[in-house]
């Protein structure tokens, strides 16, 4: 266990060095640099030469890399040159934000798809399986900045239930958390189902059966805990791409998290706030990569034993 | 105009006003008296909106009440709130920041901070005499000396340094005034202080904050002072008590805001500005997508504004580059545009045609321009035929952002039905910009907006540069009769001059200009966005609570 | 209750006055297939009395796994039960309602199965899974059902039970997991045991144990069988009946000593003579040609005539009766074994 923690935290290190090479190197190599966003057009020959000396941005890429590593390491993220806020503080807020909505999503993801998924493969081709199929495949199908689009017209629009938009309470956390849930509701929902169809194939299902055990307990105890480490390991897979969604659908609910900051810092080319922004999205899909292993290691005793004894 | 026309015109008007009409019946009814659907849309911003679906008109009606949190949908990503070196005016500068000199609805330059100013008889110096009692929010005294050290920035580090380059001194004058010496007559140096960054600040204070001026620190003279400044989420003024009030005279509350705040929040996304109103998250909006207006329109809880933006969509093509320099191409591709079908199906109606490069509800408008560039696609043709080309092609590069694209796509596709081909390459803004002014397409598409017309010819005539537009000489002249004026009589010729020279050498192909489209709910009142301001005035908008 | 001891006792009923525990009548299993149903067990009898142990002898395909899961009514979602019935202490268990029936299954009816590895639940520690099995029938505390569950392990002879508690299948061998099964089956003192190949994944030494131990539980506890091989040899040490099914039908029925004396189907006699070290000493174990018929593709006649050493003119065209004889053995053949 100790070993497997350790070599996924060397490999989680590096991916993190190269991240921050890439990133850094990235943002100041696209067309157009924060001079260009951040200076009117009216006095742009005299404003963005002075910028990019006050700004350093003048200084070749491997120099601000390399200011920029040594303020990290002082735990130094910068300040935002649009807000003057502390980057700090915007990863701090923001990082909330998106943790309430990307956990609201990954809630409504299992809480959806896996009791309707065990359903479903319980009870083969019946109306449960049929409809649950069909929201899988038109979770899949519809892509989530239309669906955001049909559920914004019809809850907010027409029935005033919920809010267009912006960050509240509750209410405001549903109709984004359902746009970025709705895929992986459907992946989640096929994944269970095959997963727990193929449990309730296998011989132990039979001497279950044999053995006098309810039917319920056959499937949502037995089928359900065999069917779950491959929606373990998706769970990773899947809030990684939570993760990435948030992008997406913060900004088309103008909700104020990570995902609607770094779509902001990166089109204004807010360099500060853009890298650590980025670094922290890094960040999160190599711990989920990591959590999703490790929730394979522990879901499955069989390899359990295997890293016990390697 | 008959005197009969005229009653029915008036009886029109009256209607509309009551209500009984709809806006498009007001048009039709308008079009039929012979009026152009510009006058009558100026006539209804005047009437101050009205006539969606029976509605009243905006609420003059009832007292101001104090209190209250305004919230606006913004259509843009916030930029810091900076007045000398900002990239852009955003909403929030007209309710923390105030200007020496402002334009009236009529587009009459009237007192704000500044109470009176004058021309001296050579036309050489300009003495502004500062309003008395006036302070900063840091409650530091405001006085002719801080204005004249405003200005001094703004003449040599400012946005609009460029425009300032015939005032040669500024100083402070006697019986608090400011006194600027100018090295030769520029009558138009007017429109340029009346712009939005000639806001007057604190410059002790600017110093002060640093980088955190705009964001963390705006110490002005507007009714509202800065709370919070988080761009991509919010932005949030506060009632300034100590606000003396307000020096322009079409504002009829003259102590301070009855608003205890404004919050902005930016909702970048057009269809959501709509549903964002309907829903009662925000109390106004500004630019709705166009094809939600009508939507808006029919909701018996709004009122929906409609004015000409300060704008103008224009195609610029490089001169120096081959057959695009020909004589004759501009005009042919000009010829080859139909403007009115953009309008209405790009903008679903909720724009104007533009054939000069000013709008027309303008003050100045010359119809004139109308005559240069109508529809004509075999005159396009014969044009391009006697240029000598039997097929043209370039790439333009446009800034990425739907509107823009789909209005390259109509343009596109009338200029193929001539025979040229425009590739269209739309990229985000920071990538824009540096190749826009560095004159590396074969042509670029872009929209000006800005409160001075002809101050925005100047500029666009030298984007890239003069060379790259061809030089037009007519055009140029224009602009120098502009920057020499020395009477408000020949600054107006000069605009005229200038339209027409540009309609018909076109330095700049002009488009289309897009309505300003402002929804606000009807608890909503005192809300009036002028024709010739790009934001209203917040101290005379109150709330229902 | 009489402990039977000789199978001539057995081959009639359990007890005086009392009928047989297990009684399948007519018992007719069809598969749905998109091509029309498939009848797989077909018209099947067969008795058990109170501590009998029956073998039921085939090879694979021929109904003898689906006639053991008729009878518990677990057969596969495509398998349906097409009449018949099958009589547990005169409860007719295939018209039993689902509630009941899982009531008798574990309790009164358990099951083995051929791959113990497989068919204990992996995710679960073996203890745990016995627990499941008492707790599924009685309310009893947890420690109650541990010490139950303690007590089969010893019964079946897993030593130390309670260190084993704790292991995953995975980390037991393939007879320590089938003394689990028979642990997790006898833990609820059912009345008859359903083995379906329990033997025939463990190798020689195991599977003599297991023989054993069924045969001591069997005395223990006055346990009926029904033992499914496709292996004679193994059904003839621990039989006292044997019924041999072929393509879906019994084909012979009898004691066991009696039929390995003298078997009357030629099916029959092939199966025996197959069983290693029997019969004529020959360097080579005789196989029986060819192959069982697809259930859809059955001759007209004798279903073994096609792989018969010595079928008749009748063979290929009528279907043989199942003839009674006196020794209350029976036979399906028109030509039987002299």
């Amino acid at each position: 266990m100790i070993r497997f923690v350790l070599s996924r935290g060397i490999r989680a290190a590096l991916i993190f060095v190269v991240a921050s090479v890439a990133v850094c190197y990235g943002l100041r190599v696209a067309p157009g640099s924060l001079a260009d966003i951040v200076t009117n057009p009216l006095n742009r020959a005299f404003a963005v030469k002075d910028l990019e000396e006050r700004l350093g941005l003048d200084e070749p890429v491997i120099v601000q890399y390399f200011v920029f590593v040594r303020n990290i390491m002082g735990g130094d993220f910068g300040v935002s040159f649009i807000s003057n806020r502390s980057v700090t503080e915007i990863i701090a807020t923001g990082g909330l934000n998106t943790l309430k909505l990307g956990g609201a999503a990954a809630i409504l993801t299992y809480f959806i798809s896996v009791p309707l998924g065990i359903m479903a493969a319980a009870r083969r081709n019946s109306v449960i399986d049929q409809g649950s199929m069909l929201i899988a495949v038109l979770g899949m199908a519809i892509p989530n900045f239309f669906l955001a689009i049909l559920l914004v017209r019809l809850f907010a629009v027409e029935l005033r239930w919920l809010p267009a938009a912006g960050q509240g309470g509750i209410k405001h956390l549903i109709l984004p958390a359902v746009v970025l849930a709705a895929e992986a509701i459907a992946i989640n929902l096929r994944l269970v189902r095959a997963s727990v169809l193929e449990q309730l194939s296998r011989d132990y299902i039979r001497t279950l059966r044999a053995k006098g055990a309810s039917e319920r307990r056959v499937v949502w105890i037995h089928a359900f805990r065999n069917a779950l480490p491959p929606v373990i390991t998706f769970g990773g897979v899947m809030l990684r791409t939570l993760l990435g969604y948030t992008l997406v659908v913060e900004v088309i609910f103008r909700y104020p998290g990570l995902g609607f900051e770094l779509v902001d810092s990166v089109l204004k080319r807010d360099y500060a706030v853009a890298q650590a922004l980025a670094l922290v999205f890094i960040a999160g899909v190599v711990l989920f990569n990591f959590l999703a292993d490790l929730g394979h290691h522990l879901a499955e005793p069989r390899i359990r034993e295997r890293g016990a004894a390697g | 105009m008959t005197q009969t026309e005229e009653s029915e015109l008036r009886d029109t008007i009256e209607q509309y006003r009551n209500a009984r009409l709809t806006r498009r019946d007001f048009v039709q009814r308008a079009a039929v008296l012979g009026i152009s659907a510009s006058v009558a849309a100026s006539i209804l911003a005047a009437c101050g909106g009205g006539g969606g679906g029976g509605g009243t008109t905006t609420g003059e009606e009832g007292q101001p009440v104090q209190g209250g949190v305004l919230r606006m949908g913004y259509d843009r990503a916030f930029q810091k709130l900076d007045n000398v070196v900002g990239p852009w005016a955003d909403e929030p500068f007209t309710a923390i920041y105030e200007v020496p000199i402002i334009r009236d609805p009529g587009g009459k330059f009237v007192s704000s901070v500044a109470e009176a100013w004058e021309f001296s008889s050579d036309g050489l110096t300009l003495s502004m005499k500062i309003r008395e009692g006036l302070k900063f929010h840091s409650g530091a005294p405001l006085t002719a000396a801080n204005v004249a050290e405003d200005f001094n920035i703004f003449r040599t580090t400012g946005v609009t340094a460029n425009f300032w380059a015939p005032v040669k001194n500024v100083e402070e004058g006697e019986n608090n005034s400011v006194v600027l010496t100018l090295s030769k007559t520029n009558y138009g140096l007017i429109e340029t202080i009346s712009t939005l960054f000639q806001s007057i600040h604190n410059e002790a204070s600017r110093k002060a904050a640093g980088e955190g001026w705009g964001a963390t620190t705006v110490d002005a003279t507007g009714p509202f002072t800065l709370k919070t400044f988080k761009p991509a989420s919010e932005v949030v003024v506060e009632r300034w008590p100590d606000y003396p009030g307000s020096g322009v005279p079409f504002v009829t509350n003259k102590g301070p805001a009855y608003l205890d705040s404004i919050r902005w929040v930016p909702i970048l996304e057009p269809a959501n500005r709509a549903n964002e109103i309907e829903t009662g998250s925000v109390d106004i909006v500004k630019s709705p997508a166009a094809q939600d207006i009508s939507r808006l329109q029919s909701n018996d809880d709004l009122v929906v504004l409609e004015l000409q933006e300060l704008s103008n969509y224009f195609i610029t093509i490089d001169r120096t580059r081959g057959a695009l320099g020909q004589p004759g191409v501009a005009q042919a591709m000009s010829h080859a545009i139909d403007r009115q079908a953009l309008v209405d199906t790009v903008f679903f109606g909720h724009a104007v045609p533009t054939y000069g490069p000013i709008f027309p509800a303008y003050r100045w408008y010359d119809p004139g321009v109308e005559a240069y560039n109508e529809y004509d696609p075999d005159k396009a043709r014969d044009l391009l035929k006697s240029a000598g080309l039997s097929e043209l092609r370039f790439t333009l590069l446009t800034q990425n952002q739907p509107i823009q694209v789909q209005v390259l796509e109509a343009v596109g596709g009338m200029l193929r039905e001539v025979g040229i081909t425009m590739e269209v390459k739309a990229v985000e803004d920071a990538a824009f910009f540096p190749d826009m002014f560095a004159g590396k397409p074969d042509a670029f598409m872009f929209k000006w907006l800005w409160e001075s017309p002809t101050d925005n010819m100047r500029f666009f005539g030298r984007v890239p540069s003069w060379d790259y537009n061809g030089n037009p000489p007519k055009s140029m002249a224009g602009i120098d009769a502009w920057e020499s004026a020395a009477t408000e009589e020949q600054l107006e010729k000069a605009c005229r001059q200038v339209q027409l020279a540009w309609a018909e050498e076109l330095p700049f192909i002009p488009l289309v200009t897009q309505s300003l489209v402002w929804v606000h709910h009807k608890r909503v009142h005192n809300f009036r966005p002028t024709q010739t301001s790009i934001y209203p005035l917040f101290n005379d908008v109150w709330i229902e609570a | 209750m009489v402990t039977p001891t000789t199978g001539r006792d057995l081959a009639t009923v359990g007890g005086p006055g009392r009928g047989p525990l297990l009684e399948i009548s007519h018992l007719s299993v069809r598969l749905r297939m998109r091509s029309g149903p498939i009848t797989v067990v077909d018209d099947v009898s067969l008795e058990i009395g109170s501590g009998e142990i029956l073998g039921l002898v085939g090879e694979s395909g021929c109904g003898k796994s689906m006639t053991a899961l008729a009878i518990m009514r677990l057969l596969p979602e495509a398998a349906e039960i097409a009449g018949g019935s099958v009589l547990l202490d005169g409860e007719d268990l295939v018209r039993t309602k689902p509630e009941r029936m899982r009531q008798i299954r574990g309790a009164e009816v358990a099951m083995v199965f051929q791959e113990p590895m497989t068919s204990l639940d992996p995710a679960f520690t073996v203890g745990h899974q016995v627990v499941e099995a008492v707790r599924a029938h009685e309310k009893v505390s947890r420690a109650v059902s541990l010490r139950r569950a303690e007590e089969s392990f010893e019964r079946v002879g897993i030593p130390k039970p309670r260190e084993r508690f704790d292991a995953y299948p995975h980390q037991l061998s393939g007879g320590l997991c089938q003394r689990v099964m028979l642990a997790m089956a006898l833990v609820t003192s059912p009345r008859l045991l359903i083995a379906d190949e329990p033997t025939t994944a463990l190798d020689v030494t195991i599977q003599a144990q297991i023989l054993e131990l069924i045969k001591q539980l069997r005395t223990e506890l006055n346990l009926s069988v029904l033992w499914i091989s496709h292996d004679f040899g193994v059904v003839s040490e621990i039989a006292d009946r044997v019924a041999v099914m072929y393509a879906g039908e019994i084909v012979e029925i009898g004691e066991t000593s009696h039929m390995l004396g003298a078997p009357r189907h030629r099916y029959t006699r092939a199966l025996i003579d197959s069983i290693p070290g029997r019969g004529e000493p020959r360097s080579l174990l005789r196989t029986i040609p060819g192959q069982v018929p697809d259930p859809g593709a059955r001759p007209a006649g004798c279903r073994f005539s096609p792989r018969c050493d010595a079928p008749v003119s009748e063979c290929e065209l009528i279907h043989p009766e199942l003839r009674a004889e006196r020794d209350a053995s029976s036979f399906r053949c028109h030509n039987p074994v002299a």
